[in-house]
């Protein structure tokens, strides 16, 4: 076991144009250890995507440019592991039904807590190291799905 | 919403109706033409004149059958329209109703955020007032939105009772302006009074800073060049006042200068809008504008062009005074 993995932060794109929800969820992603980048509309959304591959999405559905839905489905062309948030004002379960059509991994309704934001955050992050299966080195130690 | 099938749909519905109207019309005219000539050879059998039976009647049946199914056509038609419009006005308002939503919760959410944040951590001072001017605009933003609905409700009810007063108009622009300077910090506003006299008109102070409010704010939100900017002119016309707005914003296509005041309606600014408003913004500037017995009419050049707004509104001579 001499390959251990690199302590660095995981990191988080926030995909956001409301300037205080964005800023207020990277102040409590920081304070919970993670790097956070903030992107205001669908086409920042995107290119942040590309250039800094991150560990997780959170994504408003509502953006000026192209709409959260829209991102998320170019996201999942390309990347179908990497775990998205959505957080929407659209409680309707059709949206939320279009959401995880679309490949969405968790869903949110705005207003939601604060705690049960971070709690999920956590949660997909570690379901995704599952996902990514074990790291090299270990692979006969545990046979995931 | 869910979807209905083709069958049901209203312009289906339509064609369907006409062509079996039309058919039947088509299929009155041919049976009694064929009945008519039957019994006319059976009546020549006997002998008799045919035109005794016939002469007029054909003629009179076919008008009165086409008037009939012309009518009946009309019904249709105007049913069809007013279905399209109910049809049109149900999609506004849901649209609304999300937008709406959405205005009402992202303040909402934010202030929850950051009062959890607050409950959770001990944050230095410096960032607690940062955060706490946040919170503030959020119930700013918030009491704005619900003072809209209810304005909305006021006028539309008509019940409306104003207290108009009689004032210079130049000086309730030019006070709006500085009282509301913090909205207004990032852009440049110039009033101009082109006409050097006091402009007196019959105002509802409250009403009309909601008018103000709406059109300044709107100018400086679909704006993307960076610097904002407002001009406002104030000119005479006989016994009118103009008073003009022009914006370096992002301008409205000539489609859009008339839609921009209905309900609900937004101008669909898909690549570089900012977050949808309600669509009521303009709906009820109209409306202030109206119940002052006023005009306003919008102007642009293009999108990109900018655009200007110009209320026109009746002027009172200096001797009248008081409410009315």
């Amino acid at each position: 076991m001499t390959l251990m993995k690199k302590p660095s932060p995981r990191r988080i794109l926030v995909v956001e144009d409301d300037r205080h929800i964005a800023e207020a969820l990277k102040l409590n992603l920081e304070l919970q250890g993670y790097e956070v980048d903030i992107a205001d509309t669908g086409t920042a959304g995107l290119r942040k995507w590309k250039d800094l591959a991150p560990d997780l999405i959170v994504l408003d559905i509502m953006l000026p440019g192209i709409d959260g839905l829209s991102i998320l489905r170019s996201v999942r062309l390309e990347d179908e592991q990497v775990p998205i948030l959505i957080l929407s004002a659209r409680s309707a379960s059709e949206d939320r039904v279009k959401g995880l059509t679309y490949g969405v991994d968790d869903y949110l309704t705005k207003p939601f807590e604060l705690n049960e934001f971070l709690l999920r955050v956590k949660r997909l992050l570690k379901r995704a190291t599952w996902a990514k299966g074990p790291a090299p080195g270990e692979a006969d130690a545990d046979s995931g799905p | 919403m869910k979807q209905t099938p083709w069958f049901f749909h209203p312009v289906f519905v339509f064609v369907l109706s006409i062509l079996a109207l039309s058919a039947s019309l088509s299929l009155y005219i041919y049976w009694y033409v064929e009945v008519s000539a039957r019994l006319e050879a059976l009546i020549r059998g006997y002998h008799l004149d045919p035109r005794q039976f016939f002469e007029v009647q054909t003629w009179i049946v076919i008008l009165v059958l086409s008037i009939l199914v012309a009518l009946i056509l009309l019904g249709i038609l105007l049913i069809f329209v007013y279905s399209v419009r109910t049809l049109r006005l149900y999609r506004l308002q849901h649209n609304f109703i999300n937008n709406f939503t959405h205005e009402l919760k992202t303040p909402v959410t934010s202030l929850r955020l950051y009062l959890e944040t607050f409950a959770h951590h001990e944050l230095p001072r410096d960032r607690q007032i940062k955060y706490l001017e946040y919170m503030l605009s959020d119930v700013e933003r918030l009491t704005g939105q619900i003072n809209r609905i209810l304005n909305l409700a006021r006028i539309e009810g008509k019940i409306y009772e104003g207290e108009f007063v009689t004032t210079d108009l130049v000086e309730v622009v030019e006070r709006f302006c500085r009282e509301n300077s913090h909205v207004f910090s990032d852009s440049e506003i110039r009033v101009e009074n082109l006409s050097s006299r006091p402009l007196l008109c019959l105002v509802d102070p409250p009403l009309f800073e909601m008018l103000l409010m709406n059109l300044m704010t709107n100018a400086i939100r679909y704006n993307t060049s960076g610097h904002p900017r407002i001009d406002i002119t104030f000119e005479t016309e006989d016994d009118h006042l103009n008073l003009r707005f022009r914006d370096n914003g992002m301008g409205l296509g000539k489609s859009e200068l008339k839609k921009i005041f209905k309900k609900f309606y937004q101008v669909d600014r898909s690549g570089n809008a900012p977050s949808p408003g309600t669509g009521l913004g303009l709906y009820l500037v109209e409306n202030v504008v109206r119940i002052h017995k006023g005009k306003i009419r919008a102007e642009s050049a293009g999108a990109g062009q900018g655009s200007t707004f110009t209320v026109t509104l009746p002027l009172q001579r200096e001797s009248e005074d008081g409410a009315a």
